[in-house]
Protein backbone atom coordinates (compact mmCIF):
# COMPACT_ATOMS: atom_id res chain seq x y z
CA UNK A 1 0.00 0.00 0.00
CA UNK A 2 1.45 3.33 -1.04
CA UNK A 3 -0.77 5.84 0.71
CA UNK A 4 -4.32 6.10 1.99
CA UNK A 5 -6.18 8.93 3.65
CA UNK A 6 -9.96 8.82 3.75
CA UNK A 7 -12.64 9.99 6.15
CA UNK A 8 -15.86 8.28 7.22
CA UNK A 9 -18.48 8.61 9.92
CA UNK A 10 -19.11 5.65 12.18
CA UNK A 11 -20.59 5.19 15.64
CA UNK A 12 -20.65 8.91 16.30
CA UNK A 13 -17.02 9.43 15.32
CA UNK A 14 -15.40 11.14 12.38
CA UNK A 15 -12.73 8.60 11.48
CA UNK A 16 -9.69 9.56 9.42
CA UNK A 17 -8.31 6.31 8.09
CA UNK A 18 -4.63 6.39 7.17
CA UNK A 19 -2.46 3.79 5.48
CA UNK A 20 0.90 3.33 3.83
CA UNK A 21 4.09 5.24 4.49
CA UNK A 22 3.44 8.69 5.97
CA UNK A 23 6.35 10.97 5.17
CA UNK A 24 7.19 14.49 4.06
CA UNK A 25 5.89 13.83 0.55
CA UNK A 26 2.24 13.82 1.68
CA UNK A 27 1.97 14.47 5.41
CA UNK A 28 0.48 17.90 4.57
CA UNK A 29 -2.53 16.04 3.09
CA UNK A 30 -2.92 14.09 6.32
CA UNK A 31 -2.65 17.30 8.33
CA UNK A 32 -5.40 18.91 6.24
CA UNK A 33 -7.67 15.87 6.58
CA UNK A 34 -7.21 15.76 10.35
CA UNK A 35 -7.81 19.49 10.82
CA UNK A 36 -10.89 19.36 8.58
CA UNK A 37 -12.26 16.49 10.65
CA UNK A 38 -11.49 18.22 13.93
CA UNK A 39 -13.15 21.40 12.70
CA UNK A 40 -16.41 19.67 11.82
CA UNK A 41 -17.01 16.91 14.33
CA UNK A 42 -17.17 16.60 18.12
CA UNK A 43 -15.21 13.36 18.19
CA UNK A 44 -12.35 12.38 15.85
CA UNK A 45 -10.32 9.20 15.61
CA UNK A 46 -7.30 8.64 13.39
CA UNK A 47 -7.23 5.00 12.38
CA UNK A 48 -3.66 3.80 11.80
CA UNK A 49 -3.70 0.01 11.58
CA UNK A 50 -2.34 0.06 8.03
CA UNK A 51 0.41 2.64 8.52
CA UNK A 52 3.72 0.94 7.78
CA UNK A 53 5.86 4.01 8.43
CA UNK A 54 5.44 7.47 9.91
CA UNK A 55 7.97 10.28 10.23
CA UNK A 56 8.01 13.36 12.43
CA UNK A 57 5.96 15.39 9.94
CA UNK A 58 3.17 12.81 10.26
CA UNK A 59 3.48 12.85 14.03
CA UNK A 60 3.30 16.66 13.93
CA UNK A 61 -0.03 16.40 12.08
CA UNK A 62 -1.37 14.20 14.88
CA UNK A 63 -0.12 16.58 17.57
CA UNK A 64 -1.68 19.57 15.86
CA UNK A 65 -5.00 17.75 15.53
CA UNK A 66 -4.90 16.72 19.16
CA UNK A 67 -4.12 20.23 20.37
CA UNK A 68 -6.76 21.83 18.15
CA UNK A 69 -9.41 19.37 19.33
CA UNK A 70 -8.49 19.82 22.96
CA UNK A 71 -8.65 23.61 22.67
CA UNK A 72 -12.25 23.26 21.44
CA UNK A 73 -13.16 20.61 24.05
CA UNK A 74 -13.53 17.99 21.32
CA UNK A 75 -12.55 14.34 21.59
CA UNK A 76 -9.46 13.22 19.66
CA UNK A 77 -7.75 9.87 19.72
CA UNK A 78 -5.81 7.27 17.77
CA UNK A 79 -7.42 4.00 16.76
CA UNK A 80 -5.76 0.62 16.21
CA UNK A 81 -2.24 1.91 15.75
CA UNK A 82 0.29 -0.32 14.01
CA UNK A 83 3.59 -1.39 15.58
CA UNK A 84 5.64 1.09 13.48
CA UNK A 85 3.42 3.94 14.65
CA UNK A 86 3.68 2.83 18.27
CA UNK A 87 7.47 2.64 18.02
CA UNK A 88 7.75 6.22 16.76
CA UNK A 89 5.25 7.52 19.33
CA UNK A 90 7.34 5.87 22.05
CA UNK A 91 10.52 7.38 20.66
CA UNK A 92 8.84 10.81 20.75
CA UNK A 93 7.45 10.07 24.24
CA UNK A 94 3.97 10.75 22.92
CA UNK A 95 2.52 7.29 23.59
CA UNK A 96 1.27 8.53 26.97
CA UNK A 97 -0.09 11.77 25.54
CA UNK A 98 -2.57 10.62 22.90
CA UNK A 99 -5.64 8.61 23.85
CA UNK A 100 -4.97 5.32 22.04
CA UNK A 101 -7.80 2.82 21.51
CA UNK A 102 -7.53 -0.72 20.23
CA UNK A 103 -11.14 -0.82 19.03
CA UNK A 104 -13.97 1.53 18.20
CA UNK A 105 -15.94 0.22 21.17
CA UNK A 106 -13.08 1.09 23.47
CA UNK A 107 -13.09 4.66 22.17
CA UNK A 108 -16.68 5.32 23.23
CA UNK A 109 -16.90 7.70 26.19
CA UNK B 1 18.81 8.60 -7.51
CA UNK B 2 22.32 7.86 -8.78
CA UNK B 3 25.15 5.81 -7.33
CA UNK B 4 28.59 7.29 -6.85
CA UNK B 5 31.83 5.39 -7.13
CA UNK B 6 30.08 2.09 -7.68
CA UNK B 7 32.11 -1.04 -8.19
CA UNK B 8 34.84 -2.94 -6.46
CA UNK B 9 36.83 0.19 -5.61
CA UNK B 10 34.07 1.62 -3.42
CA UNK B 11 33.98 0.41 0.18
CA UNK B 12 30.77 2.26 0.93
CA UNK B 13 27.65 0.21 1.61
CA UNK B 14 25.67 3.14 0.28
CA UNK B 15 26.85 6.03 -1.86
CA UNK B 16 24.00 7.73 -3.65
CA UNK B 17 23.13 11.24 -4.70
CA UNK B 18 19.53 12.34 -5.14
CA UNK B 19 17.52 15.52 -5.56
CA UNK B 20 15.88 17.20 -2.59
CA UNK B 21 12.43 15.98 -3.62
CA UNK B 22 10.34 14.38 -0.84
CA UNK B 23 9.26 11.68 -3.28
CA UNK B 24 12.83 10.33 -3.17
CA UNK B 25 12.66 9.59 0.55
CA UNK B 26 10.84 6.29 0.14
CA UNK B 27 13.66 4.88 -2.03
CA UNK B 28 16.27 6.15 0.43
CA UNK B 29 14.46 4.37 3.26
CA UNK B 30 14.32 1.12 1.30
CA UNK B 31 18.04 1.31 0.60
CA UNK B 32 18.99 2.01 4.21
CA UNK B 33 16.71 -0.78 5.43
CA UNK B 34 18.25 -3.27 3.02
CA UNK B 35 21.84 -2.40 3.92
CA UNK B 36 21.19 -2.29 7.67
CA UNK B 37 19.58 -5.73 7.55
CA UNK B 38 22.54 -7.07 5.55
CA UNK B 39 24.85 -5.80 8.29
CA UNK B 40 23.01 -7.79 10.95
CA UNK B 41 21.09 -5.02 12.66
CA UNK B 42 18.02 -6.07 14.62
CA UNK B 43 14.61 -5.25 13.20
CA UNK B 44 14.19 -2.64 15.92
CA UNK B 45 17.48 -0.93 15.12
CA UNK B 46 16.79 -1.07 11.39
CA UNK B 47 13.51 0.76 11.95
CA UNK B 48 15.26 3.44 13.99
CA UNK B 49 18.10 3.91 11.49
CA UNK B 50 15.64 4.21 8.63
CA UNK B 51 13.69 6.83 10.57
CA UNK B 52 16.79 8.83 11.48
CA UNK B 53 18.21 8.94 7.96
CA UNK B 54 14.78 9.90 6.62
CA UNK B 55 14.49 12.68 9.20
CA UNK B 56 17.96 14.00 8.44
CA UNK B 57 17.16 14.11 4.71
CA UNK B 58 13.79 15.74 5.40
CA UNK B 59 15.51 18.41 7.48
CA UNK B 60 17.83 19.18 4.58
CA UNK B 61 14.85 19.42 2.21
CA UNK B 62 12.78 21.63 4.52
CA UNK B 63 15.34 23.77 6.32
CA UNK B 64 18.34 23.61 3.99
CA UNK B 65 16.79 23.83 0.56
CA UNK B 66 13.50 25.35 1.79
CA UNK B 67 11.45 23.02 -0.38
CA UNK B 68 13.49 23.55 -3.56
CA UNK B 69 13.41 20.08 -5.14
CA UNK B 70 16.53 20.56 -7.26
CA UNK B 71 19.15 20.57 -4.50
CA UNK B 72 21.61 17.70 -4.26
CA UNK B 73 21.87 15.36 -1.30
CA UNK B 74 24.57 12.71 -1.06
CA UNK B 75 24.18 9.82 1.37
CA UNK B 76 27.11 7.60 2.23
CA UNK B 77 27.13 4.66 4.61
CA UNK B 78 30.20 2.73 5.67
CA UNK B 79 30.78 0.05 8.25
CA UNK B 80 33.75 0.52 10.58
CA UNK B 81 34.20 -2.49 12.89
CA UNK B 82 30.87 -2.84 14.72
CA UNK B 83 29.70 0.63 13.81
CA UNK B 84 27.66 2.12 10.99
CA UNK B 85 28.77 5.60 9.93
CA UNK B 86 26.37 7.75 7.92
CA UNK B 87 27.48 10.87 6.06
CA UNK B 88 24.98 13.29 4.54
CA UNK B 89 26.22 16.08 2.30
CA UNK B 90 24.17 18.97 0.98
CA UNK B 91 24.93 22.23 -0.83
CA UNK B 92 22.47 24.44 1.02
CA UNK B 93 23.31 27.47 3.14
CA UNK B 94 25.69 26.48 5.95
CA UNK B 95 23.94 25.82 9.23
CA UNK B 96 25.21 27.13 12.54
CA UNK B 97 25.74 23.95 14.60
CA UNK B 98 25.19 25.95 17.77
CA UNK B 99 21.61 26.57 16.63
CA UNK B 100 20.87 22.91 15.98
CA UNK B 101 19.78 21.41 19.26
CA UNK B 102 17.18 18.78 20.20
CA UNK B 103 14.12 20.22 21.87
CA UNK B 104 12.60 19.36 25.23
CA UNK B 105 10.31 16.39 24.63
CA UNK B 106 8.22 17.31 27.66
CA UNK B 107 6.72 20.05 25.47
CA UNK B 108 3.86 18.60 23.45
CA UNK B 109 3.96 20.59 20.25
CA UNK B 110 4.17 19.84 16.54
CA UNK B 111 7.53 20.08 14.82
CA UNK B 112 11.15 19.73 15.80
CA UNK B 113 11.07 16.02 16.56
CA UNK B 114 13.43 14.92 13.81
CA UNK B 115 16.52 16.12 15.60
CA UNK B 116 15.38 14.41 18.78
CA UNK B 117 15.14 11.13 16.90
CA UNK B 118 18.68 11.59 15.58
CA UNK B 119 19.98 12.49 19.03
CA UNK B 120 18.22 9.55 20.71
CA UNK B 121 19.09 6.83 18.21
CA UNK B 122 22.62 7.75 17.19
CA UNK B 123 25.62 7.30 19.49
CA UNK B 124 27.27 10.36 17.96
CA UNK B 125 26.31 13.04 15.46
CA UNK B 126 27.95 16.26 14.40
CA UNK B 127 28.13 18.79 11.62
CA UNK B 128 31.39 19.10 9.76
CA UNK B 129 32.51 21.87 7.45
CA UNK B 130 32.99 20.44 3.93
CA UNK B 131 36.51 20.60 2.52
CA UNK B 132 35.37 22.79 -0.37
CA UNK B 133 33.41 25.04 1.98
CA UNK B 134 30.04 24.64 0.30
CA UNK B 135 26.98 23.34 2.09
CA UNK B 136 26.94 21.02 5.08
CA UNK B 137 28.08 17.59 6.15
CA UNK B 138 26.16 15.71 8.83
CA UNK B 139 27.98 12.76 10.34
CA UNK B 140 26.01 10.19 12.33
CA UNK B 141 27.33 7.03 13.93
CA UNK B 142 25.62 4.08 15.58
CA UNK B 143 27.01 0.88 17.03
CA UNK B 144 25.33 -2.29 15.77
CA UNK B 145 23.53 -4.03 18.65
Amino acid sequence: MDRLCSTRQEAGFEIVSVGGEVDLSWSSELRRAILDAVGGAPAVLVEMADVSYIDSSGIAALVEGYQTARADARQFGLLAISDPVRAVLELARLDQVFPIHDTLDAARP
Amino acid sequence: MSSNGAGAQSSALVDVTFNSCPNNLQRVRKLVKLRALEQGCSDELVGKLVLVVDEACANIIRHGYHGDRSGAIRLQLVRVDDRLDFRLRDYAEPVDPACVKPRDLRECRPGGLGLNFIDTVMDEWAFERPDDGAGNVLLMSRKID
